[in-house]
């Protein structure tokens, strides 16, 4: 049973997405145990600051960044969005109550549980491409083949193409509802 | 390109969204009773980029119409349990102790009260406020001052309690607020006296007990008191004076102990008590004498012990102890062979000279080093031990 594919590829990731919740529970109990909820507003700021950082990733895709493999930038993309959403969520624990930003809070973890799907279908993709590269006799492994842009354009508008229809349009929402939030938090902050 | 537009577009919208309708998008939560009015105003107390200042609060809550009139100007109900103290307050300092969104009450909206922003001469006088919250017991009676010389403006526990702020007849009668603390032992239960005489107000410990208010036959019965301190030693057991004949009231140690208090035969068996203090030499550990034949009962050095008493050391004779005493687990052997003046030979040569046969215990009848110091004795038998 421990052999089987949805095991292997899918327990991790259920696993890093209920962990992202536990582990957030768990610092907002902490910080509000130690009267030290306040952090949490800063941590607003931080988790955006790693947030952005995830989109390294598709810049790399776009080629608006040169040099680095995709591979290291996807797994950037992975951690930097695992531990940014982590603060956003303890950013939210500090009982504010507006339905913008509780909104973005959820589509949040909507655009995050699909990152973890794309993560599985990648995977699932690289397996696949594995066996038949060995099928056809020719050396390698997968993660080599990946950093051909002319195989990666083919496994993105194939394989990836429609996860990406659906992911793409919620983290564009997703940005615009951050962007609204932060201005509209600027706004009413007293900057004197 | 099209995730761009998306972002676009959703942002546009969005934007819209907000400036139509900020009560529903933005707003924290309801706002209070009071300011139902303006829910969707936002501008009227948040100013742009500048926060939720006092300035928009007091264009309508004038400080110094608080509790007097309502923000309409209308003249409110004399209420004479309530203080006048918004008037004395720092004008910019609203929200320190106010807010707003946190539902409908008004006392929902209230952050912990800052008694530092009011006034001085108000601030001293606590009971002004917290008429009806002064514990009716008999310490809080008697207290005299501000509740702020024991209490803090944060909690009211814990306090800083200051006894000179008792009344004179109360500041003495120490049982009237402590007398389940009082212990139940033979000390206490018999004191007559305050406790103040030995206790201070800050601690219970250290106490300053003086012995002499122990009175009567009491005060001679160290052990009626002391008793689980009693050592249970040879000296302390057979013991049957009074600690005091010893020790001191004030410390157990330095003792004063005198050895002439020990009757009969245990006054002189020294080692039934000084056991672990015997030295374990030869010269100790061979003695079946008593301590006292050389040492005195005030000090172990130096003793008394009295060489001459067996041989003089004068004149050639100060030598160190090993000179004669070759084998130092064995001090009642000794060697006079050990000179070049004493060889076997011309002592034997000497001796037979006089007659003398036995004279192997030279100090049988020399008693010092002079050629005449000797003494004939006919027909002994020493052997070199004495």
């Amino acid at each position: 049973m421990w052999q089987s594919v949805l095991i292997q590829r899918a327990l991790p990731l259920a696993a890093s997405y209920a962990l992202l919740i536990l582990a957030a529970l768990s610092l907002d109990v902490l910080l509000h145990a130690a009267h030290l909820a306040w952090i949490g507003r800063y941590l607003g700021l931080t988790g955006t600051v790693f947030l952005a950082a995830s989109f390294g990733y598709s810049a790399r895709k776009q080629k608006m960044i040169k040099s680095g493999t995709v591979r290291l930038f996807l797994r950037m993309h992975c951690n930097a969005g695992w531990v940014g959403t982590l603060m956003i969520l303890v950013h939210s624990g500090i009982h504010f109550n507006a339905v913008l930003p509780w909104t973005a809070t959820a589509l949040m973890m909507v655009v995050t549980a699909s990152g973890h799907v794309g993560q599985y279908l990648l995977k699932k993709v690289k397996a696949e491409v594995t066996m038949k590269m060995k099928q056809l006799g020719i050396e390698g492994s997968a993660d080599d083949a990946i950093e051909q842009q002319r195989f990666w354009d083919s496994v993105t508008v194939r394989a990836l193409g429609r996860w990406r229809s659906v992911h793409m349009p919620m983290v564009s929402f997703l940005l615009s509802l951050t962007i609204v939030h932060i201005l509209s938090i600027a706004f009413f902050l007293n900057w004197r | 390109m099209k995730p761009l537009l998306a972002f676009i577009a959703s942002t546009v919208i969005l934007a819209a969204l907000v400036l139509a309708f900020p009560h529903v998008l933005l707003n924290p939560g309801p706002l209070m009773q009071g300011h139902q009015g303006f829910r969707k105003d936002c501008l009227r107390c948040h100013k742009p980029l500048g926060g939720a200042g006092a300035l928009q609060c007091i264009s309508c809550h004038k400080p110094a119409d608080i509790g007097v009139r309502n923000v309409a100007g209308d003249f409110l109900a004399v209420d004479s349990s309530k203080v006048l103290f918004h008037g004395g307050l720092d004008n910019a300092s609203c929200s320190a102790c106010h807010t707003d969104h946190r539902g409908i009450g008004a006392k929902k909206a209230l952050r912990t009260f800052r008694h530092e922003s009011v006034a001085p001469t108000l601030r001293r006088d606590c009971i002004s406020c917290h008429r009806n919250r002064k514990p009716n017991d008999l310490l809080h009676r008697s207290a005299q001052g501000n509740c702020a010389d024991c209490h803090g403006m944060k909690k009211w526990k814990p306090a800083m309690f200051v006894h000179d702020k008792l009344q004179a007849d109360l500041s003495k009668n120490c049982t009237a607020c402590h007398k389940a603390e009082r212990p139940n032992d033979n000390v206490h239960v018999n004191m007559t006296v305050s406790c103040g005489e030995c206790h201070g107000t800050k601690r219970w410990k250290p106490a300053t007990f003086d012995h002499s208010r122990v009175s009567g036959a009491t005060g001679k019965q160290c052990i009626s008191c002391h008793k689980a301190e009693r050592p249970n030693d040879n000296v302390h057991v057979n013991m049957t004076v009074s600690c005091g004949e010893c020790h001191g009231t004030k410390r157990w140690k330095p003792a004063t102990f005198d050895h002439s208090r020990f009757s009969g035969a245990t006054g002189k068996q020294c080692i039934s008590c000084h056991k672990a203090d015997r030295p374990s030499d030869g010269l100790h550990i061979g003695s079946q004498a008593s301590c006292a034949t050389c040492h005195s009962t005030r000090r172990w050095t130096p003793s008394t012990f009295d060489h001459s008493r067996y041989f003089r050391l004068d004149g050639d004779h100060r030598a160190s102890c090993r000179t004669c005493h070759t084998d130092p687990a064995k001090y009642k052997t000794y060697t006079c062979y050990n000179c070049h003046e004493h060889s076997p030979a011309s002592i034997a040569s000497e001796h037979r000279e006089e007659g003398i046969a036995n004279y192997r215990n030279c100090v049988r009848c020399h008693r010092d080093g002079s050629e005449g110091g000797g003494y004939r004795e006919r027909g002994g038998s020493g052997d070199g031990d004495d």
